[in-house]
C-alpha cells in the first residue's frame, strides 16, 4: 500500500516543483523553460505531440535525464548531481516505462523484491509478502514465480507497476505505459492505474488515453515543442481548448 | 598404430604416462587460468563500460596491453623479465621455485591475464548489447551503480556472452601449449618428446591431436549445457547484435563440425 | 641485474628490423594464401559438394581445435613427406623451416578465414539471390559480383581482427627456431645476455603495431555501423 500522504503545516503542499527547467539534446531543445508544480495526491496527465518534451520532463523528475538549467525539487530535496540525493529521491518516486523494462533474468516476484531488499534494506520474507500483496492488487499473484518473458505485455506492465509500488513511493510517474501494448491489453493496465489513483496516489502520467484523463486527472497539462502551452481541468481542456495547437492535437488523437 | 605408446620409455614409465602427465599440466593450466581470467575479465569488462574515468581508463589500458602482445612474448615477460625487474629479494625468491612450478606459475599468470583481456571485451560487448531501459529501470528503483551492475547488468550480460565465451575456453586450452617454450612439459611438449624418443612422429602427434579434439568436444558440450542451464525461461536464445553475433557464430562454428568429424 | 641498458637494442637494430620484416611478410603471405584458399573452402562447403564439403569441415574443425604449435609440428613433419610423394620418388624432400612456416600459416589461416566467410555467406539476404536469378545472372557472376563482395564487406572487420591475431601468432615460429621479430630478439638476448631489454623492446613493438591496427579496425567498424544505420 502506498504510504499515507498526510500533509502537515511544516510540509509544503507541493511534492514536485519544477522551475524554469531547460534540457537540450545537442542542438535540439527538449524542454524550454518549463515550470510545473504537483501537489500531494494530485493526478496530472501530460499530453502533447511526439517530441513535445513530455517524456523528457518526467524523466527529469527522477533524474534519469539530467536537466541543464533550472531547479527540480522532489519532496523537499533538490536534484543536483549529488548521488545520495538522487538515490533518496528515486526511492520516493516510482516509474513505469513504455517498454516495461522488467529484469528478464529475475522472476516476477524477484523483480518486485530486488530494490526493497537492496535499497530499503527490508528482509527477504517481508519483501516477498509485500511483493505478493501488490501482485495480488494488480491481479497477477499467480504468476509470481514466472519470468517476464512468459507473460503477456499487459501482464508485464502490471508487474512493472507492482515493482514500482513495492518501494512504497510517494509519487508514481508513468511514461506512456500503454503505447507499447496491443489494444486488448490497454484496458487491464488502465484499470490498475485508475484503482491506484482512487487510492490517493500522486501520479504524473504521460498518456494519450483521454478516457483515463477524464476519469482521474485533476489537471491536464498540454506540451508542445518543449513548452507547457496549456493547463486545465480535463473537462475544460477537452471541451474547450484555448490554443490552436491543442485543438489540432485533440483533433488528431480523436481519430 | 598406437601400440608404441604402451612401450617402456628410458625412464621406466610408459610413453602413455608421459602423455597423461602432459595432459595433467594442460588441464591444470587451463582450469586455474580460466578462473583467474573469468574473475579479472568481468571486473575489467565492467570497468570498460562505466562513466568514471578512474575505472574506465585503467580497464582500457589493461585490455590494450594484454590483448596486443603475443602470448608467447607475454610468457617470456613473466618467465624471464618479471623476476629481474621486481626488487631483487622477490626476484631471488622467484628464482628459488623448483622446476615444474617455476614454469607453471608464470604460465598460469600469463594465460590468466591474457585471456582476461579477451573475456573483458566479451563482457563489454554483452553489457553494451543490453537495452538502455534496463539501466534506467534500475536507476529509477534507486539501485546504486554497484547494485545495478551486480544484480541487473552483469547477470544478463554473462548470459548473453556464453556462446562467445566458448571460444575463449577453447582459446585458453589451446594456448596452454605455448607454455612449452618456457619448459613446461604439457601435452604438446610430451608429444614432441615421445616423437623424438621413438621416431613414431605420426603416432605421437596423432595421439595428442585426438586428446585435444576430445578436450574441444568436452568444452563445447559443457558450454552448451551451461547455455541451456542459464537460459531465461520463456525467452529466445540470447544473441548479440550483428557483427558481434557473426564473430560469435564463427567461433562456435568449429565444433558442430568437429562432432561430425569425430563420428 | 644491473640497470637497464637499452643502447644494446640500438646497436642490434638492423637484426631486429630484419626479424620484424620476416614477421610481417609471413603475416602477409599467410593472409593472401589463407584468404584465397579460405574462400574456396567456404564456397565448397556452401555448395555442399559431396564428400569434399565433409572433408573440409573435418579439416577446419581439427585445425581450429588443436594448438597452433602442434599444427606447426605436424606440418614440419608432414610437408616434406607429402612433397616427396607428390614428386613421385617417395623420399621426403626437406624444404627448410622458412617455407614450412609459410605453408603452415597459409593452410592454418585458411581454416579460420573460411569459417568467417562461410558464416558470412549464410548471412547474405535471400532476396539478393532471388534478384540475381530474376536478372538471369549465372551462378559464377552472382557470387563473383554480388554475393562475395557483400560477404567480404560485412566480414572485413572480423577478417582484419583475425589478421591481427595472425600477426601475433607468427611469433610462434620461435619453436621452429626461425628469426622473426621474437626469434631475432631471443637470439640476440642469448648472445649478449640482455634479455630483459630485448624482450621489453619487442613487447612494445608488438603492442604498438597491434594496437595501431586494432584502432584502424575499430574505426572501420564504426564507419560501417554508421553507414548501416543510415
Amino acid at each position: 500500500m502506498p504510504q499515507a500522504t498526510v500533509s502537515n503545516a511544516t510540509r509544503p503542499a507541493e511534492i514536485v516543483v519544477v522551475e524554469n527547467v531547460m534540457k537540450r539534446f545537442g542542438a535540439f531543445t527538449a524542454l524550454n523553460d518549463v515550470t510545473l508544480k504537483v501537489d500531494r495526491g494530485e493526478k496530472i496527465v501530460l499530453c502533447g505531440p511526439s517530441g513535445s518534451g513530455k517524456s523528457t520532463l518526467i524523466r527529469c523528475i527522477n533524474h534519469i535525464e539530467k536537466h541543464d538549467a533550472g531547479r527540480i525539487i522532489v519532496d523537499g530535496v533538490e536534484l543536483t548531481n549529488r548521488i545520495a540525493d538522487i538515490n533518496s529521491v528515486r526511492c520516493e518516486v516510482g516509474m513505469v516505462f513504455q517498454s516495461f523494462n522488467l529484469f528478464p533474468h529475475l522472476t516476477v516476484a524477484e523483480n518486485c523484491m530486488l530494490a526493497p531488499i537492496k535499497v530499503r534494506g527490508i528482509s527477504q520474507s517481508e519483501a516477498r509478502d509485500r511483493a505478493l500483496d501488490l501482485l495480488r492488487k494488480v491481479r497477477i499473484q499467480d504468476q509470481a514465480d514466472k519470468y517476464p518473458a512468459q507473460l503477456s505485455g499487459g501482464q508485464q506492465q502490471r508487474v512493472a507497476i507492482a515493482r514500482a509500488l513495492c518501494m512504497q513511493p510517494k509519487i508514481m510517474l508513468f511514461d506512456e505505459p500503454t503505447s507499447a501494448l496491443d489494444p486488448e491489453m490497454v484496458k487491464e493496465v488502465l484499470e490498475t492505474m485508475v484503482e491506484l489513483a482512487k487510492e490517493g496516489m500522486t501520479m504524473v502520467c504521460v498518456t494519450h488515453e483521454m478516457g483515463f484523463a477524464r476519469e482521474v486527472a485533476d489537471r491536464v497539462v498540454f506540451m508542445d515543442r518543449g513548452n507547457i502551452i496549456e493547463e486545465a481541468e480535463p473537462e475544460t481542456f477537452f471541451r474547450d481548448p484555448r490554443t490552436e495547437r491543442a485543438k489540432a492535437f485533440l483533433n488528431q488523437i480523436i481519430h | 598404430m598406437f601400440g608404441v605408446l604402451f612401450e617402456q620409455a628410458a625412464d621406466g614409465q610408459r610413453y602413455i604416462d608421459w602423455l597423461l602427465s602432459g595432459l595433467g599440466w594442460t588441464l591444470a593450466l587451463a582450469f586455474f587460468g580460466w578462473w583467474i581470467a573469468f574473475g579479472i575479465g568481468i571486473v575489467v569488462g565492467v570497468g570498460r563500460t562505466v562513466q568514471n574515468r578512474f575505472f574506465a581508463l585503467p580497464a582500457r589500458l589493461y585490455v590494450e596491453i594484454f590483448r596486443n602482445i603475443p602470448v608467447l612474448v607475454q610468457m617470456f615477460l613473466w618467465y624471464f623479465v618479471f623476476p629481474e625487474v621486481v626488487p631483487s629479494a622477490i626476484g631471488d625468491a622467484i628464482k628459488q621455485i623448483p622446476p615444474p612450478w617455476a614454469s607453471f606459475f608464470p604460465a598460469l599468470l600469463c594465460l590468466g591475464l591474457y585471456t582476461a583481456s579477451r573475456i573483458a571485451e566479451q563482457v563489454r560487448a554483452g553489457i553494451e548489447a543490453l537495452p538502455k531501459g534496463q539501466l534506467e529501470a534500475a536507476n529509477a528503483l534507486g539501485l546504486s551503480g554497484y547494485l545495478t551492475y551486480r544484480h541487473v547488468i552483469v547477470p544478463q550480460a554473462l548470459r548473453l556472452i556464453v556462446p562467445s565465451l566458448t571460444s575463449e575456453v577453447m582459446g585458453i586450452y589451446k594456448n596452454t601449449s605455448v607454455a612449452l617454450t618456457i619448459g613446461l612439459m604439457e601435452l604438446t611438449a610430451q608429444a614432441r618428446q615421445i616423437s623424438e624418443a621413438t621416431f613414431q612422429t605420426f603416432t605421437a602427434f596423432g595421439a595428442a591431436t585426438i586428446v585435444y579434439l576430445c578436450l574441444a568436444l568436452i568444452a563445447y558440450q559443457a558450454m552448451a549445457l551451461i547455455d541451456r542451464a542459464v537460459r531465461i525461461p520463456g525467452s529466445a536464445p540470447a544473441t548479440l547484435p550483428a557483427d558481434q553475433d557473426l564473430s560469435g557464430e564463427v567461433q562456435q562454428g568449429a565444433l558442430p563440425g568437429a562432432m561430425e568429424a569425430a563420428k | 641485474m644491473n640497470a637497464l641498458d637499452f643502447s644494446i637494442v640500438a646497436q642490434s637494430w638492423p637484426y631486429l628490423w630484419s626479424g620484424l620484416l620476416f614477421s610481417l611478410s609471413l603475416t602477409a603471405a599467410a593472409f593472401a594464401i589463407g584468404m584465397i584458399l579460405g574462400t574456396c573452402l567456404a564456397l565448397a562447403q556452401h555448395f555442399e559438394i559431396p564428400l569434399v564439403a565433409q572433408i573440409i569441415r573435418g579439416y577446419v574443425a581439427i585445425i581450429r581445435s588443436i594448438p597452433l604449435i602442434l599444427v606447426l609440428f605436424w606440418f614440419f613433419f608432414l610437408v616434406p613427406i607429402v612433397l616427396g610423394h607428390l614428386s613421385g620418388n617417395g623420399r621426403p624432400i626437406p624444404i627448410g623451416a622458412t617455407y614450412t612456416a609459410f605453408i603452415t600459416f597459409g593452410l592454418f589461416e585458411a581454416a579460420y578465414y573460411s569459417e568467417i566467410i562461410r558464416v558470412g555467406l549464410r548471412a547474405v539476404n535471400k532476396g539478393q539471390f532471388e534478384a540475381c536469378q530474376a536478372l538471369a545472372l549465372s551462378t559464377y557472376d552472382t557470387y563473383r559480383h554480388i554475393v562475395l563482395p557483400q560477404v567480404l564487406r560485412v566480414a572485413s572487420p572480423i577478417i582484419l581482427s583475425q589478421t591481427i591475431i595472425l600477426f601475433q601468432d607468427t611469433s610462434l615460429v620461435y619453436v621452429l627456431s626461425l628469426t622473426d621479430l621474437l626469434g631475432a630478439a631471443s637470439k640476440l638476448a642469448q648472445l649478449n645476455g640482455r634479455l630483459v631489454e630485448m624482450y621489453l623492446v619487442i613487447a612494445v613493438a608488438y603492442l604498438v603495431i597491434s594496437s595501431a591496427a586494432s584502432q584502424c579496425v575499430a574505426t572501420l567498424r564504426k564507419r560501417y555501423a554508421a553507414a548501416a544505420a543510415r
